[in-house]
């Protein structure tokens, strides 16, 4: 007996971008729900249970915002926002609303294959115990022994920039906001002090990355916060 | 000069054909002299010189001091002659008759300057209505037209009209005094109003060659010139001349108001065209984005799905649908930050902000563009933070990259370095490949510049340095180009300093940042 598809909703009311989609999440055996309007696909989610939405910001009959805020109220299903606008307000709102990724179109596929393979991840991960030991590339961070190791040498980090790559780490591949991480190292009082941040990653990717100005694992997302990227 | 021709005039025109008003005085006395005979036996003879008399304040009133001075010694003669005992004889007693005279030819004079007088206003009164009337016209004219060059044609065209003679309007160019050439006036003509605009000073009017010219000018600035062309037959007198003086501070007056207006409504347009323009290019801009986002999830997912592989050559084109949609896509962002900048829509959000993450930030957006290329960073690892508007220098920084990996040759070495001094931050990106002609280093800036189309660099819209001079504007800093070595150009822009970063509680253990090494380091990226 075969294993029942993950279900994936798309909430979207361009039909062509709705047509790839669908087709991409089929090929990679999801099993893809379709919703045109925002009510609908809230309605949807709460039937069909699905295990990640994706949702678009500009819908005809609500905004994607208020969607969001709707799946909230009752659901943890990872969310991953599809946008054609480039202000990055509307962003901020909406990770702060408790979506967790999103894609500016235009986007690939693979991109969008890859933010679905971390939420799934994350999702399950949530249950379970969190692995001891995270690899990634010539890294390697020991989350018992707080031992950080480039290419097997011992890197000396300080208490916060330890916690700053102990976040990113637990949310491997996954966007980070800067009010989550400055709260969650600093304190709730220094949600508005970003520049700890640039200052702190600066000093956290000389030690780990090969070159600070092009780093490999520890990305930026301009104005909305920082990912662990996973090869 | 001006006051001399007048009163040369005048005086010509008083003695037109002059002994016609002693013709008409001779008559008049005759015609006095055949009524007192009709009426000699009827009156006394002493009241018949009241007949003269009469014949004389006629005189004096109609025609000039002189003819009236003639009829009064005449009209004594002939009473004399005809009516004075002894009659038909000469026989006048000067002695006798001398009250009569002296007090006649008072009256005669006293009456004829009168009259010339009251003539003299008359004449005045009606000349001013005339020109009045004529202004008036000229007036009407103008007020019809929109632009200075209508204005110019309706007012020549008028003045025309009422002067009887040639009279053409040259306008001067807004930006310099220099006269714009017209159909109307022949090479020499045209000429001549130049010496005119050249020679003359305020206010003045220059007689040369075949016309008069009369510079209009207001506040200072010359607008043009009014150029009057005589016929040979009649001579322009004084009178003709005030009205084309006055002609002239009309016209002056109404070319300026043209002009001011047609500013204003060019100012207007262009306002409006520039609203037009922003509201059209980001509504298209983003409704072209939902067909990009189309084609290039249907491109990239037929690339992903593994399930059926294509054959090599229909892969390629599905590539290259999606590298086209993706360039299709940088080319919007552009133009969308073109609309933006060039509409000053632009509000900074300024912070204090990390130039290696944003150059990180710039480097990974560009992995796929910069594949193939040696990438070296060197950047000082004591590098200041610097206040700035994080997606703006972001996109400053993608479109310097982008450019170097659009005219560097593959794989070589593309720099990007930076350096920090009291007054600011200057960042560049070096590369080699450069074919700009000699000079072309202010000009790349400049909005759809391409290079050199022939070293097959037609790969752009030419928007991204003009866009980044943009951005550096609104940040009070500048971005320029510098040559080096043979080929090699760098793409500089400086960051001005805005005063000292936020200070951060450092914790007690670990390491103070750029304790290590101050030098920049030198790093490198091989990707083939």
């Amino acid at each position: 007996m075969p294993e029942p598809k993950v279900k994936i909703l798309v909430i979207e009311d361009e039909p062509e971008i709705r047509r790839f989609i669908r087709v991409s999440l089929t090929n990679n055996g999801y099993e893809a729900l379709e919703a045109t309007k925002g009510e609908e696909g809230v309605k949807m989610a709460a039937s069909s249970k699905p295990e990640v939405v994706i949702l678009d910001l500009g819908l005809p009959d609500m905004d994607g915002t208020e969607v969001a805020r709707k799946l909230r109220e009752w659901s943890e299903v990872p969310i991953i926002v599809l946008s054609a606008r480039d202000g990055e307000t509307d962003k901020v709102n909406l990770l702060a609303i408790g979506a967790d990724d999103y894609l500016t179109k235009p986007f690939g596929v693979p991109e969008l294959l890859a933010r679905i393979k971390v939420a799934l991840r994350h999702a399950s991960r949530a249950n379970k115990q969190e692995e001891p030991v995270f690899i990634a590339g010539n890294i390697k961070v020991d989350l018992s022994t707080r031992i950080v190791t480039v290419d097997g040498n011992d890197v000396h980090l300080t208490p916060n920039e330890y916690n700053l790559l102990h976040i990113l780490v637990k949310n491997a591949g996954k966007l980070v906001p800067q009010q989550q991480l400055l709260r969650d190292v600093w304190g709730p009082g220094y949600a508005k002090e970003g520049h700890y941040l640039r200052v702190y990653m600066g000093q956290l990717r000389r030690k780990l990355e090969a070159d600070p100005a092009n780093p490999k694992y520890l990305l930026t997302e301009p104005g909305l916060g920082y990912r662990f990227k996973m090869e | 000069m001006p006051a001399k021709t007048n009163t040369n005039a005048e005086e010509k025109a008083e003695r037109q054909i002059p002994w016609l008003d002693y013709v008409k005085s001779l008559t008049v006395v005759i015609c006095c002299t055949v009524l007192s005979m009709s009426l000699g036996s009827s009156l006394h003879k002493r009241n018949l010189f009241m007949i003269y008399l009469l014949g004389i304040v006629l005189v004096s009133t109609t025609w000039s001091r002189g003819a009236a001075i003639f009829a009064c010694i005449l009209s004594l003669i002939l009473y004399d002659f005809f009516f004075e005992p002894p009659t038909f004889t000469f026989g006048l007693d000067i002695n006798e008759h001398y009250v009569t005279l002296v007090a006649t030819l008072v009256v005669a004079v006293l009456i004829s300057s009168m009259a010339s007088r009251l003539r003299r206003s008359a004449q005045k009164a009606l000349f001013r209505e005339q020109k009045e009337r004529a202004i008036n016209e000229l007036n009407r004219a103008m007020t019809n037209t929109r632009t200075p060059h209508a204005l110019a044609e309706a007012a020549g065209a008028q003045m025309q009209r009422i002067l009887g003679c040639r009279a053409v309007v040259l306008l001067c160019r807004t930006d310099a005094p220099e006269l714009l050439p017209n159909k109307d006036v022949s090479e020499m003509e045209l000429s001549h109003a130049v010496n005119a605009l050249t020679q003359v000073n305020v206010s003045a009017t220059a007689d040369t060659g075949s016309g008069r010219f009369v510079v209009l000018r207001s506040a200072g600035r010359i607008l043009g010139v009014l150029a009057v062309f005589p016929d040979a037959s009649h001579r322009l007198d004084a009178k003709m001349k005030e009205l084309i003086r006055e002609f002239a501070d009309q016209l002056s007056f109404g070319i300026e108001r043209a002009f001011s207006l047609e500013a204003a409504e060019r100012a207007k347009l262009q306002v409006e065209g520039m609203k037009l323009r922003n509201s059209l290019l980001s509504s298209v801009s983003h409704d072209l984005r939902t067909p990009l986002a189309s084609i290039m999830g249907a491109a990239t997912s037929i690339l992903c799905d593994e399930a059926h592989e294509l054959p090599p050559e229909n892969k390629e084109l599905v590539q290259s649908i999606r590298d086209e949609a993706d360039r299709l896509n940088k080319f919007l962002k552009n133009l969308l930050d073109m609309t933006r900048i060039e509409s000053g829509a632009v509000q900074l959000k300024k912070e204090w902000q990390s130039l290696e993450e944003s150059v990180g930030v710039a480097l990974n957006r560009l992995r796929q563009q910069l594949k193939g290329f040696r990438v070296v960073t060197q950047l000082p690892e004591d590098l200041p933070l610097a206040l700035y508007d994080e997606q703006l220098i972001d996109q400053v920084l993608f479109n310097l990259l982008d450019n170097a990996a659009k005219y560097a040759p593959a794989g070589s070495k593309i720099t990007i370095w930076a350096k920090a001094a009291a007054d600011g931050i200057t960042l560049g990106v070096s590369n080699h490949g450069c074919s700009l002609a000699p000079g072309a280093e202010a000009r790349m800036f400049d909005k759809f510049y391409r290079g050199d189309a022939s070293a097959g660099a037609t790969y752009g819209a030419g928007l991204g340095l003009t866009i980044c001079r943009g951005i550096m504007q609104a940040h009070m800093g500048q971005v320029w180009a510098e040559r080096f070595d043979d080929d090699g150009i760098s793409i500089c822009f400086m960051l001005p300093t805005t005063g000292e970063p936020p200070k951060i509680d450092l914790e007690s253990e670990g390491d103070p940042p750029g304790a290590e090494t101050a030098a920049p380091t030198e790093q490198m990226e091989n990707v083939t």
